[in-house]
């Protein structure tokens, strides 16, 4: 089975303040699970990490602590990032193509993942990085060609949009706790 | 430093510009105007070429091999908000 991850689920695996990190921390070592996510998660996580930086504890031993205190605040960000999808084997899937968007008569060169977002959120009113993220797992499916069963999130308002959202984008999100239910993890 | 040289050609409007500069003595000859000019663009555009650390990828390898066999986890110090509430509250920002 193939599911596209959410930021914050992959967050929650690695996260021990989080609700969802008991639950995530079995989902997703499951195996015949395939996670992908799109590279909107990538900045996203740079993202958080880094202004969440000053009040982390990272839980790791005396001899990791010394290595890690080797590299700058913005290598230990993109070290910490890059680790948390290589070790839980997540695979970016690139979905970058070019379409056309026309303003006024004038044709503009835009991704094909913000045109999706934007089609998506005419009619469903998301915020912009949901809608992002949603358009990122369209991409996928359709471009890349890669059967994405669930978009697993923990995001209360995208589960809520779940009819609308597979409904305008054939997308099907599910909580972490529901998929895990779902396999019998 | 070491030098590499470079043929370039300019349209004439431009070299007229470059030895009008070096007339009025902004740059001491044709050469340190161009070269000037460059170094200029190039800083500009520095963000592009901040140097990596070049032992970057050694010490990442070292990290992942003990994290990968000891684990790693995070946690907040204080009344931080969770990795995972961020995320959503940052998407309120949107």
């Amino acid at each position: 089975m193939i599911v596209y991850l959410d930021t914050s689920v992959i967050l929650s695996y690695f996260d021990e303040s989080s609700t969802f990190f008991p639950t995530t921390q079995k989902l997703l070592k499951f195996p015949n699970l395939e996670l992908i996510t799109g590279f909107i998660t990538v900045l996203e996580m740079e993202s958080v990490i880094n202004r969440s930086f000053s009040s982390l504890s990272f839980q790791f031993d005396k001899e990791a602590d010394k290595i890690f205190d080797l590299l700058s605040k913005s290598e230990k960000i993109s070290a910490i990032t890059e680790y948390f999808l290589t070790h839980l084997e997540i695979r970016i899937e690139s979905t970058a193509s070019i379409e056309k968007y026309q303003m006024r008569g004038v044709k503009i060169d835009v991704y094909n993942t913000f045109q999706t977002a934007l089609r998506i959120n005419r009619d469903l009113g998301l915020r912009t990085l949901d809608a992002i993220q949603i358009a990122s797992a369209v991409e996928i499916r359709i471009l890349n060609k890669v059967n994405v069963e669930f978009f697993v999130t923990n995001d209360k308002i995208i589960l809520q949009n779940k009819q609308n959202l597979f409904q305008k984008a054939r997308i099907v999100p599910i909580s972490s706790e529901d998929l895990a239910r779902v396999l019998d993890v | 430093m070491t030098m590499a040289n470079i043929p370039i050609k300019l349209s004439n409007a431009d070299v007229k510009k470059i030895d009008y500069l070096v007339k009025i003595g902004r740059f001491k000859s044709r050469n340190q105007a161009i070269r000037s000019l460059i170094n200029k663009s190039l800083e500009e555009e520095s963000f592009l070429f901040e140097e990596e650390n070049p032992k970057f990828d050694s010490i990442k390898d070292k990290l992942y091999r003990i994290w990968d066999n000891k684990g790693i986890t995070l946690k907040f110090l204080g009344d931080g908000i969770s990795l995972v509430d961020r995320v959503s509250k940052d998407r309120e920002r949107f």
